[in-house]
């Protein structure tokens, strides 16, 4: 294995137990947020642990984030990234389209709770 | 939190607010990293006090270049071994009527005021998420809660760094990280030295406790806010105003 894949499966089973999150031996091809159970926020904490540890960010610029689906993906980022061979992701990626639906839905679901509790 | 207080950025820390600020901080055993885009008496002062940057750090930088904001930020936590505190406190004050501002006025404010303590944020945040703790405190205005004439853009900006509080405290404070801001009213500082005096007593008159605030009101509301008493406190703009505003 990759020093690179090696300390990114490294942190990310440090996360997870710290938010006592149970993964199997990690494969490469599990969905961080849908398999591994991560949040948002955790992943935040993940690509800062990531940088401090790997001493690159490849997502201050090169690579969007939210093209990032596998712990995988994860670590082809890094790995482009200290290759030196990061390259922009396509603006209209379907991932990009994805993440905009994504967060369209959770903005209407707060104004469906908002108007709940003002008609409550 | 180390045995040597906490690490702590401070904006624009070099006059006025900011050094008032880091000077207190300091005194009260916090180590303290600033910058601005020159240096004053002040700084020099406290680098001669401090010659090898053990509990004092300050750099040239200025706040709207954000990557070497980012860079700062790295030197700091590399140097400090942790950011625990950033306070937002750089920023300009341009007056004018709106119909008749500049547009590089309403830049210089949106981007110095509103993204500059964004853009420090966010880079100081990677240290806390690592961490799972730490403290934003952004310096905002009564201006940002009230209105006022002939400061409409500063306003916003200030208004802005309200709703920055209240949302990024709800985004990070599950990994324990508080969000806070702190309004100042009107006190002595080189922003209210333009006023003319009738303006400094129109203002003394509308305020309950009859007087201009004093950088040493605010120092201890922010002491306050960056410490364990104040664990419990995300989210909150707190007005420092003498009851300007009540």
């Amino acid at each position: 294995m990759s020093q690179v894949k090696s300390v990114v499966h490294e942190v990310l089973n440090s996360v997870a137990d710290e938010e006592s999150l149970s993964i199997a031996e990690i494969r490469g091809d599990e969905k961080l947020v849908e398999d591994l159970g991560f949040r948002s926020l955790t992943m935040a904490r993940i690509l800062a642990i990531l940088e401090a540890r790997l001493g690159v960010d490849p997502f201050s610029k090169s690579v969007a984030v939210t093209s990032i689906r596998t712990v995988d993906d994860l670590c082809g980022a890094y790995q482009q990234c200290l290759a030196g061979e990061d390259e922009a992701p396509a603006v209209d990626s379907p991932e990009v389209d994805q993440s905009r639906q994504r967060a369209a839905a959770r903005l209407d679901a707060a104004r469906s709770r908002t108007t709940e509790t003002e008609n409550a | 939190m180390s045995d040597k207080g906490q690490a702590i950025v401070v904006s624009g820390g070099s006059r006025g607010l900011g050094q008032a600020l880091v000077a207190d901080l300091l005194a009260t055993g916090h180590r303290v990293a600033t910058f601005s885009r020159s240096t004053t008496s002040f700084v020099e002062d406290c680098r001669q006090a401090d010659p090898q940057g053990e509990r004092f750090h300050w750099e040239a930088v200025d706040a709207t270049d954000f990557a070497r904001v980012r860079q700062f930020v790295k030197g700091v936590e590399d140097r400090f071994g942790a950011i625990d505190v950033v306070i937002n406190n750089a920023g300009v004050g341009v007056d004018g009527i709106l119909s008749t501002m500049p547009d590089t006025d309403v830049h210089r404010l949106l981007t110095l005021n509103l993204e500059a303590a964004i853009q420090l944020t966010r880079a100081c945040l990677k240290s806390m998420l690592r961490r799972r703790a730490g403290c934003v405190l952004n310096v905002t205005s009564v201006v940002g809660i009230r209105g006022f004439s002939g400061i409409s853009v500063y306003s916003a900006t200030k208004a802005g760094l309200d709703g920055l509080t209240r949302s990024l405290a709800r985004e990070v404070g599950p990994e324990g990280i508080r969000v806070n801001a702190i309004a100042p009213g009107y006190f002595e500082s080189d922003m209210t030295g333009e006023l003319n005096e009738r303006q400094k007593k129109w203002i003394v008159r509308q305020t309950a406790l009859r007087r201009l605030g004093d950088v040493a009101d605010l120092a201890g509301v922010v002491r306050f806010l960056i410490s364990p008493a104040a664990q419990f406190i995300t989210g909150q703009t707190i007005v420092v105003d003498g009851g300007l505003t009540c």
